[in-house]
């Protein structure tokens, strides 16, 4: 068994894909129309047959509740990792997009949190070695 | 020199106690209501003392000090990264509750998420008068 995708929960597919490709820098692998949504996923550009992360629709009540909980408290949905994460908050914030926690040193990684403008709040990580 | 307080003497007839023996006037916090005792009292001292007698709680202040604008999940990292503090996030959000009813902190939203702030008045207005005569003395 192997994973395949990773869903995040977003209020609206085509802003999601527009933040995901233009601000985070994803690549879009599957788009399929399925009546009122689509299937679409997105893969990292240094690993384009590395995990899918699924953008899909929070319509249902319920994961508007769990995305609304989770932002009120600043936890993080999902997490990315980068090589340099002074250098990745100092870009992303240059495209205007808004952090609610800095690079923060926190077990053997540096992290900070990023809304995905969406209804998610995303954590950055750089491992330490 | 002379007394500085002589509760025999300032208490109202029918207010006098005995305890352990000893003929007393009144309770001190009765007294302290009634401003007897000199003191500049605030009845939110007790709050913040009460507040600020929990070792988490110290430091949750003492990291807020140093960042203003911290989320529950930023501050529940830094108390384990620092001081290997691992609450729950509910035991934290009570800790967080307490101070902020103790107007030690205050809270905002940043969009849709709330963080949370060192919020110093409290000390300059309540907890400074208070301390103030013991440091620097207001005997005649």
């Amino acid at each position: 068994m192997k994973m395949y995708a990773k869903g995040v929960a977003v209020d609206d597919q085509s802003k999601a894909l527009e933040f995901y490709t233009s601000k985070l820098g994803f690549i879009v692998k599957h788009d399929i129309p399925l009546g009122e949504y689509r299937w679409l996923t997105v893969v990292s550009p240094e690993e384009p047959d590395g995990v899918e992360l699924l953008l899909e629709p929070n319509a249902h009540p319920a994961s508007q509740a769990y995305q609304k909980a989770l932002m009120a408290d600043g936890i993080p949905c999902t997490a990315f990792s980068v090589e340099n994460i002074e250098s990745e908050v100092a870009h992303l914030q240059s495209l205007g997009v808004s952090f609610t926690q800095p690079p923060v040193k926190a077990g053997g990684a540096m992290m900070a949190v990023f809304d995905d403008t969406c209804g998610n709040l995303v954590q950055l990580v750089q491992l330490l070695e | 020199m002379k007394l500085y307080l002589s509760p025999t003497k300032y208490a109202p007839s029918g207010t006098a106690r005995v305890i352990h023996g000893t003929r007393v006037a009144l309770h001190a916090t009765e007294m302290l209501h009634k401003g007897w005792m000199g003191i500049p009292f605030d009845p939110k001292l007790s709050r913040v003392f009460r507040a600020l007698g929990d070792e988490t709680r110290l430091l949750i202040l003492d990291e807020l000090r140093k960042r203003n604008d911290q989320t529950l999940f930023e501050l529940c990292g830094r108390l384990f990264e620092e001081y290997a503090i691992s609450l729950s996030r509910q035991g934290i959000t009570r800790h967080l509750n307490t101070l902020e009813r103790a107007g030690l902190i205050s809270t905002t939203w940043k969009g849709r998420t709330k963080v949370h702030s060192f919020s110093a008045d409290v000390l300059t207005t309540t907890l400074h008068p208070w301390l103030k005569p013991f440091y620097e003395g207001d005997r005649a």
